[in-house]
C-alpha cells in the first residue's frame, strides 16, 4: 500500500513544530540548570526513595558513648565499689543514672569477645560473625551489613557528618573505618566522622601535597603514601573526609600541639583531647570514645590494666567536666559507658586478666547510663538481677535520641528501669 | 665424686699402657637379680627426679639443682662406661671391677638421689695419712652415709647452674628486660624510646644463642671431669663441637624439639582454667591441687626428656673426645687429669692418626670450612627458634613474670613450678573462724 502523498501546508507546519523543538533543545543544551528544571523528574527506586528528602533538625539531647574498652572485668570496676578502679565511674557518675552491672555479651558460636567485635556489636545492635573482608589471617578489617547508630541518627535528623564523631586511638586504625555499613539504604549516605591521629597524620599529609614546594621524585613519594593512607577504607576513597569543619579543627590541632607528635598527650589521654577540643569546636551530637589501653595487659605486666582503668576514668571525669562547662551541653547530654568485651579469669595464670580468649569472664561487662543533673533517677540505681545484653546499647541510645533502629536485635536497656 | 681430688700427672707424662689383668670373667655379679630389680631402680630414680621437678612452691627450684647434679654424675657414668666399652681390656675386665679399681670417687652408672654410693670404699678408703682409717673417721663416715649422695648432687647442681647461667644469664637477663621495660614504654607510648626494648630483646636473644653454641659441651665437660674449672676450658671444650658438629646439631635440634611440648603443657596449665569446667568450678584450694597434679605430669615429661637429652649429649661428648685425639686435634697433655687417668687405665687414647697428603689435607680444610659454617648457621636458627619463638610466643600467652626468660627449664634449672602466686596464697590461706 503505498503512503499517501504528504500536505505541503501539513509538512510546513510540522517543519516548524520540529524546528522550534530544535532549537528549544539546542538552546537549553548550553544551560545545565535550566536543562535540569526541565528535564521530566526521574522514578527513584523504591529502596532509595528515604535517600532523599528533607529531614528535621536535631533538638534532642547530645550523647557520649564511652566505649570503656581494651576489654575490662566487672571485678576491677563496678562489682566491688569499695575496690573500684574507677571511682569517677562508680562514685560520681553512676549516682545520675543506672548502672547495669550483669550486662552480658552472648556465648553464641560465632560471636568473639575483642574489641572490633564487640564495637560493632555496640554500633549495630546485633551479634553477628566478623572476618577480615579478605579472610587474612589475624588482620580485623571488618564490615558491617547492618546500620550503625550514627546511620539511623544521620538518617533521621539532618545532622552534619562533623557532628557525628568516632574518637580513636592509634593502635587500632581498622576501627577507623567502622563510620558506615555496607547496607544499601544507610551506608556510605550517613556516614560518621573519626577523629584520630591517623587522620591527623592523612591531613598533615593533604596539606604538605597540596601547598609543599618538593621536587618531582619527593611529591610522587608523598602521594603515594598519602593514597596508601587514604586507601586504607578497603571499601571506598574517603574523600568526604575533608570537610571545612575538619580542616579548621585539625589546623586548630596543629597550631597547638604542632606535627612531631611528641607533644600532644598520649595513649588514651589523646582521646580524651580530641573529645574535648571537639565539644568545644564541633559541637557533636553524638561521640564515641574508643578508649583501649587496657588491652596491653595482654603482654603480661599487670599495672598496664589498672592503670589504663584510672587512665579512662580520669579522661571520663575531665569529658564530664567539659559538659558541665559548656551551655549547651550541661542541661542536654547524656553518658552511655559500656565496656568492648570483658576479660578472662584464669586462676592459674599468673595474671588472670590477661587475654580476652572467650571465656565465661571475658563475656561479663557492665553497662551505665547517665543524665544530666536532676533529669535522672531521683538516686543512684544499681539493675543486677536481670540479664542484659550489650546490644541493647544500641536501641538505648536510640531511644534516648529518639530515632528508630530497625535491625537492633535487643530492647532498650531503659525499658528495665 | 670427689670436688677437691686434684690428680697430679707431672711425674708420669707419657706412662707406658698398664699390663692387662689376667682374664677374668666379664659376667656382672648377680646378673638375673639386676634385671628383676631394674625397673624398681629405674622407676624409683625417675619418680624421685619427677618430684624433685615440681616438689610445691618455690620449694621446686632448689630441688631442682639436686636433679642437675645428678644428671651430671649420671652423665659421667656413661661417658666412662662408653669408653670402657671400647677399651681393648674389656674382655679381662669386667665394668664393676673396673669401677672398684678407680677407687671410692670413681663414676657410677646409677647415681643415688640420697644414699652413699661405693659405701665399702667411701668407709675404707684412707685417711689423709694414708692409713687405715680410724674408728672415729669411719663412725663419721656412717653417719653420712644416708645423704652423702644429695649432698653431692646438691654441690654438683649448684656449681653446674652457676656456670650456665654465667653464660647464658646475660642473654636471658637482657630479654626480660626487653620485655618489661619495651612493654611499659610502648604503653605510656614513649616514642622517642621506642627502639630500646627490641635492640635489648635482639641483643638478649643473640647473646643467647651464642652461649648455648657452647654450653651444651661445656655442660659435658664439666659433669665428667667433676671439676667446675673444666666448664671454662674454651680451647678444648671448643674443639670438641667442632669434630662432632653434626651431631651437636642434631643435639640442639632434639632439645628444641622436646621443649616445644613444654612451652606447650606450660602454657595450657594457665589457660585450662579457662575452659575446663572442672577447673573453672574447683575452689581455690581444689584448684591448687588440680594445677598441682597437671604439673607433676609436666615434671615426669621434663624430667625424662632430660634423660634423652643428657644420654644423646654424653654420647658425643665420648666420641668427640676420642675423635679429637686421634686426629690430632687435642694431645694427651691437653686432656682433664681425671680423663687422662681413666683413659689411660683403659687404654682408650687412640694413636694419632698420620698426617693426610698436602692436597687432602686442603682440600678437607676447604670442605671443613664451608660445613662448619652452614652447621653454625643451622645452630643458630634452631635456638633461635628455641628461645626467639618458643619462648616469647609462650610467654604472650601465658605470661611468667621474671622466670619467662630468665629460666628454660631443659637448659636451666630443671622445674616447672608454676604455679601463680596469688593462687597459692588464696588456697593456702587459713578459713575465717566459724563465729558459732
Amino acid at each position: 500500500m503505498s503512503t499517501p502523498p504528504l500536505d505541503r501546508r501539513r509538512f510546513l507546519t510540522r517543519s516548524a513544530a520540529g524546528l522550534g523543538a530544535l532549537s528549544t533543545v539546542l538552546a537549553t543544551g548550553c544551560d545545565p540548570q535550566q536543562q535540569a528544571a526541565k528535564e521530566p523528574v526521574q522514578a527513584i527506586p523504591a529502596e532509595d526513595v528515604d535517600l532523599v528528602g528533607p529531614r528535621p533538625p536535631y533538638k534532642g539531647p547530645n550523647v557520649v558513648l564511652i566505649r570503656f574498652g581494651g576489654g575490662v572485668r566487672r571485678r576491677e570496676t563496678v562489682a566491688f565499689p569499695d575496690q573500684t578502679w574507677c571511682p569517677f565511674v562508680v562514685h560520681e557518675l553512676a549516682q545520675q543514672g543506672v548502672l547495669f552491672t550483669n550486662v552480658e555479651i552472648a556465648n553464641k558460636p560465632g560471636v568473639s569477645t575483642s574489641h572490633g567485635q564487640g564495637t560493632l556489636f555496640i554500633l549495630t545492635g546485633q551479634y553477628a560473625h566478623y572476618e577480615d573482608f579478605e579472610k587474612r589471617p589475624l588482620a580485623e578489617r571488618f564490615v558491617s551489613p547492618i546500620p550503625t547508630i550514627f546511620e539511623y541518627l544521620r538518617r533521621t535528623y539532618d545532622i552534619p557528618e562533623y557532628q557525628t564523631l568516632i574518637v580513636n586511638g592509634e593502635d587500632r586504625v581498622n576501627e577507623d573505618f567502622y563510620t558506615f555499613s555496607n547496607h544499601h539504604q544507610y551506608g556510605i549516605h550517613y556516614k560518621s566522622t573519626v577523629l584520630s591521629l591517623y587522620r591527623f597524620k592523612t591531613y598533615l599529609l593533604r596539606e604538605e601535597v597540596k601547598h609543599g614546594n618538593f621536587s618531582e621524585p619527593v611529591r610522587a613519594q608523598k602521594e603515594k603514601q598519602l593514597r596508601e593512607m587514604e586507601a586504607k577504607d578497603y571499601r571506598t576513597v574517603d574523600h568526604t573526609v575533608q570537610s571545612p569543619e575538619l580542616d579548621r579543627f585539625w589546623e586548630g590541632w596543629k597550631q597547638y600541639y604542632g606535627t612531631t607528635g611528641l607533644v600532644n598527650p598520649r595513649g588514651d589521654r589523646v582521646l580524651t583531647a580530641l573529645a574535648l577540643r571537639a565539644i568545644k569546636e564541633l559541637q557533636p551530637r553524638l561521640m564515641m570514645v574508643n578508649y583501649q589501653d587496657a588491652d596491653y595487659v595482654h603482654w603480661g605486666n599487670p599495672h598496664f590494666y589498672t592503670r589504663a582503668l584510672a587512665i579512662m576514668d580520669d579522661g571520663i571525669r575531665q569529658i564530664y567536666d567539659a559538659v558541665q562547662a559548656s551551655e549547651s551541653y550541661r542541661n542536654n547530654t547524656v553518658f552511655v559507658v559500656v565496656p568492648d568485651c570483658g576479660r578472662d579469669d584464669n586462676r592459674t595464670m599468673s595474671v588472670p586478666f590477661q587475654h580476652h580468649f572467650n571465656t565465661k569472664s571475658a563475656h561479663e561487662i557492665f553497662a551505665l547510663i547517665a543524665w544530666p543533673r536532676g533529669q535522672g533517677p531521683a538516686k543512684k540505681t544499681v539493675v543486677n538481677r536481670s540479664l542484659q545484653q550489650q546490644i541493647s546499647v544500641t536501641r538505648t541510645v536510640g531511644e534516648i535520641m529518639n530515632f528508630a533502629t530497625p535491625h537492633a536485635a535487643a530492647d532498650s536497656l531503659l525499658k528495665v528501669v | 665424686m670427689s670436688m677437691t681430688q686434684e690428680l697430679d700427672p707431672l711425674h708420669d707424662e707419657h706412662p707406658a699402657p698398664p699390663e692387662p689383668p689376667e682374664p677374668r670373667s666379664t659376667k656382672r655379679r648377680w646378673p638375673v637379680l639386676g634385671i628383676l630389680l631394674w625397673p624398681f631402680r629405674w622407676g624409683w630414680r625417675i619418680l624421685v627426679g619427677t618430684t624433685f621437678c615440681f616438689s610445691g612452691y618455690i620449694l621446686s627450684y632448689f630441688t631442682a639443682i639436686m636433679v642437675v647434679g645428678w644428671l651430671y654424675r649420671w652423665a659421667q657414668g656413661r661417658v666412662v662406661h662408653g669408653w670402657w666399652k671400647q677399651s681393648p681390656l674389656r674382655p679381662h675386665q669386667s665394668w664393676e671391677d673396673f669401677l672398684d679399681s678407680l677407687g671410692p670417687d670413681a663414676p657410677v652408672s646409677r647415681p643415688r638421689w640420697f644414699v652413699m654410693s661405693h659405701v665399702r670404699e667411701k668407709l675404707n678408703h684412707p685417711g689423709p695419712d694414708g692409713q687405715k682409717p680410724s674408728r672415729l673417721r669411719r663412725a663419721a663416715r656412717i653417719l653420712t652415709i644416708p645423704f652423702h649422695s644429695a649432698w653431692c648432687n646438691l654441690t654438683l647442681g649448684v656449681q653446674g647452674l652457676l656456670c650456665v647461667f654465667l653464660l647464658t644469664g646475660w642473654g636471658c637477663a637482657l630479654m626480660t628486660f626487653s620485655w618489661e621495660f619495651g612493654w611499659l614504654n610502648s604503653f605510656n607510648k614513649g616514642y622517642e624510646q621506642a627502639a630500646i626494648g627490641p635492640l635489648t630483646g635482639l641483643t638478649g636473644i643473640a647473646l643467647f644463642i651464642a652461649a648455648m653454641f657452647y654450653v651444651p659441651m661445656a655442660q659435658m665437660h664439666m659433669a665428667v671431669t667433676g671439676d667446675y674449672r673444666a666448664f671454662f676450658h674454651v680451647r678444648f671444650v671448643w674443639t670438641l663441637v667442632q669434630s662432632r658438629i653434626t651431631p651437636y646439631v642434631g643435639l640442639a635440634a632434639v632439645i628444641v624439639f622436646l621443649a616445644l611440648p613444654l612451652q606447650g603443657l606450660k602454657t595450657w596449665a594457665g589457660l585450662r582454667s579457662g575452659y575446663d569446667q572442672t577447673w573453672m568450678d574447683a575452689s581455690d584450694a581444689e584448684l591448687l591441687q588440680l594445677l598441682s597434679n597437671f604439673l607433676r605430669g609436666v615434671a615426669l615429661y621434663l624430667f625424662v626428656s632430660l634423660l634423652i637429652i643428657y644420654a644423646l649429649a654424653a654420647r658425643i661428648y665420648q666420641s668427640a673426645v676420642l675423635k679429637a685425639l686421634r686426629r690430632g686435634w687435642l694431645h694427651r697433655e691437653d686432656l682433664h687429669p681425671r680423663l687422662r687417668v681413666w683413659l689411660e687405665k683403659l687404654a682408650c687414647v687412640p694413636e694419632r692418626q698420620p698426617d693426610p697428603h698436602d692436597l687432602v689435607k686442603v682440600v678437607r680444610w676447604s670442605a671443613r670450612w664451608n660445613y662448619r659454617r652452614v652447621m653454625y648457621a643451622l645452630l643458630a636458627v634452631l635456638w633461635f627458634g628455641m628461645v626467639g619463638a618458643q619462648v616469647y610466643v609462650g610467654e604472650f600467652l601465658n605470661y611468667h613474670p621474671a622466670i619467662g626468660f630468665l629460666n628454660h627449664p631443659l637448659v636451666q634449672i630443671p622445674s616447672v613450678d608454676y604455679i601463680p602466686a596469688h593462687l597459692h596464697e588464696s588456697a593456702t590461706r587459713p578459713a575465717p573462724a566459724d563465729p558459732h
